[in-house]
C-alpha cells in the first residue's frame, strides 16, 4: 500500500500489526487514570468472595488463595478478536489507503480516522460508505479529509456534511458534500467537542438546520 | 546504548512470561493489586471510551474481580495478562451494549442511529488500538523511538538507521523484537 513500506523485511503475518498501527490515533496513546475509589471496589467485591462460591476468601489477606472455582465465563475469549478487528481494519482500508498517501504529503498531521456507515439510518443510503479522517492542517485548524464511495444519486437536493457533539444538541455543517476532499472545520471549532461525523440528504430549501436525514455516520474516537 | 535495552536484549522474542503474570496465575497476594497497578488504566480506558466513565467504573471493577476468580483460566503462553483482562472487558462490554439495546431509546431521527453506543466490531477495534498504544508504551526506549518512526512516521529502515545513528541491522531487530511483543499483547487465544 505504500512503497516505501518500512515492513518489507518482515514475516508477511506482521501486516495485520502494522495496519493497525497506522489506524491509531493520538487518542489511543493516552490512557485515563482509573478513578482513585475504583481500587477499593475491586478488593471489597474480592473480599466478599465469587458469588455462589461456599467458601469465602478473603483475596487480600490470605496467601495464596485456597483453590477457587473458575468462573465459568460464558466462553473464553475464542476467535482471536485481532481478527475481528483486522476485518475491520481491512474493511477501511479503501480509505486508509488514501490517507496514508495523504498523510505522507504536505496536508497535514493525522489525528484519527473513523468509517462511516448506513447503520440505521436513511435506506437512500444503503450502498454508500465512506471514511472520514480528521488533520490537522495548521495551529488550530483541523479538516476532514473524507473519502466516499456509492453516494446516492438525488433527483433534489443535495448531500450536507455535518460534525455533532455527542449529546446530538450542537453541530456545525461543513458544507454542501460534492465527493471526497477535503473539508475544513470553522475556525476555532475543536473537533473533540464534536466527533460524530454525518452525512445528511437535505432539501433545497433554504433552511440551514439538519433535515434529519442521515444516510452515513461515524464517531471519530478523539 | 541504555541498561534497560540490554536486559531486555536477554527476553525471548515472543513468550515473556513476566514476574508479574506467573504470581497472578499463582494467586500471589499483592498479585491483583500488581495488575491493576499495571492494567488498570488500559481496562478502564477501554470501557470508558465504549460506555463513558460512569459505567465504566463498574464494568472495570468487574473486569478485575471476574479476571482474580479466572485467573488460572489465563495462559500466558497464548498471550500477555494485559491482553487477557482486554478480552474479559471487550465481552463484558459488549454485553453491557446489547443490553442497554434492549431496551426502548427515544427514537429521533438524528438520535436513533448508533452515535454513542459502539458495535462490536467497533469495541474490537478500539481494544486492539489501546492494546496495540500499550505495547509500544511499554518498549524499552529505543525499540520504542525506531518502532513509532516505523509505524507513525513511515520511515524506512535505512531512513531510521540515518535518524537515530544506529546500524541497519538493529532497527531491524528492533522492529523485530517490538513487533513480538505487541503481539504477543494482542494474542491471547488461539
Amino acid at each position: 500500500m505504500n512503497e516505501n513500506t518500512p515492513f518489507d523485511p518482515l514475516p508477511g503475518d506482521y501486516a495485520d500489526l502494522a495496519m493497525l498501527a497506522r489506524s491509531l490515533s493520538v487518542a489511543d496513546t493516552h490512557l485515563d487514570a482509573p478513578p482513585d475509589d475504583l481500587w477499593a471496589g475491586i478488593e471489597a467485591l474480592v473480599a466478599a468472595g465469587e458469588p455462589a462460591m461456599v467458601e469465602t476468601p478473603s483475596a487480600m489477606s490470605d496467601s495464596p488463595l485456597a483453590p477457587v472455582r473458575a468462573i465459568a465465563h460464558r466462553r473464553a475469549p475464542r476467535l482471536p478478536f485481532l481478527l475481528a478487528a483486522a476485518a475491520a481494519v481491512v474493511a477501511a482500508i479503501i480509505g486508509l489507503v488514501g490517507f496514508v498517501a495523504r498523510d505522507s504529503g504536505p496536508g497535514g498531521r493525522r489525528i484519527d480516522a473513523v468509517a462511516l456507515t448506513n447503520r440505521g439510518l436513511s435506506p437512500e443510503g444503503a450502498a454508500s460508505r465512506a471514511q472520514a479522517t480528521l488533520v490537522q492542517v495548521g495551529e488550530g485548524e483541523f479538516a476532514l479529509d473524507v473519502d466516499v464511495r456509492d453516494l446516492p444519486v438525488l433527483r433534489e437536493g443535495f448531500l450536507e456534511l455535518w460534525i455533532i457533539d455527542t449529546n446530538v444538541k450542537g453541530m456545525f455543517s461543513l458544507g454542501p458534500l460534492h465527493g471526497s476532499g477535503r473539508y475544513a472545520l470553522p475556525e476555532h471549532v475543536a473537533p473533540t467537542s464534536f466527533p460524530i461525523v454525518d452525512v445528511s440528504i437535505e432539501p433545497a430549501d433554504g433552511i440551514p438546520q439538519h433535515s434529519g436525514k442521515s444516510i452515513l455516520r461515524g464517531q471519530l474516537s478523539v | 546504548m541504555s541498561a534497560r535495552y540490554s536486559q531486555a536484549m536477554h527476553v525471548p522474542d515472543v513468550h515473556v512470561v513476566d514476574d508479574l503474570e506467573a504470581s497472578f496465575v499463582a494467586g500471589d497476594a499483592d498479585a491483583l493489586r500488581r495488575a491493576y497497578d499495571t492494567h488498570g488504566g488500559l481496562v478502564y480506558t477501554l470501557c470508558r471510551r465504549s460506555l463513558g466513565s460512569e459505567t465504566a467504573r463498574d464494568i472495570t471493577q468487574e473486569v478485575f474481580v471476574a479476571g482474580w476468580f479466572a485467573r488460572r483460566q489465563f495462559d500466558p503462553s497464548r498471550g500477555s495478562l494485559g491482553g487477557w483482562l482486554v478480552g474479559i472487558a471487550r465481552n463484558k462490554i459488549i454485553d453491557h451494549i446489547r443490553a442497554q439495546s434492549r431496551r426502548p431509546q427515544l427514537s429521533d431521527s438524528v438520535t436513533s442511529a448508533d452515535a454513542a453506543s459502539l458495535t462490536s466490531a467497533e469495541v474490537d477495534s478500539l481494544a486492539d488500538r489501546l492494546l496495540l498504544a500499550d505495547a509500544i508504551a511499554q518498549l524499552p526506549e529505543r525499540p520504542k523511538r525506531v518502532i513509532e518512526l516505523a509505524f507513525f512516521e513511515e520511515l524506512t529502515h535505512p531512513e531510521i538507521a540515518e535518524r537515530c545513528k544506529l546500524p541497519i541491522g538493529t532497527v531491524k531487530s528492533d522492529i523485530r523484537r517490538g513487533l513480538a511483543r505487541m503481539r504477543r499483547h494482542l494474542e491471547r487465544e488461539t
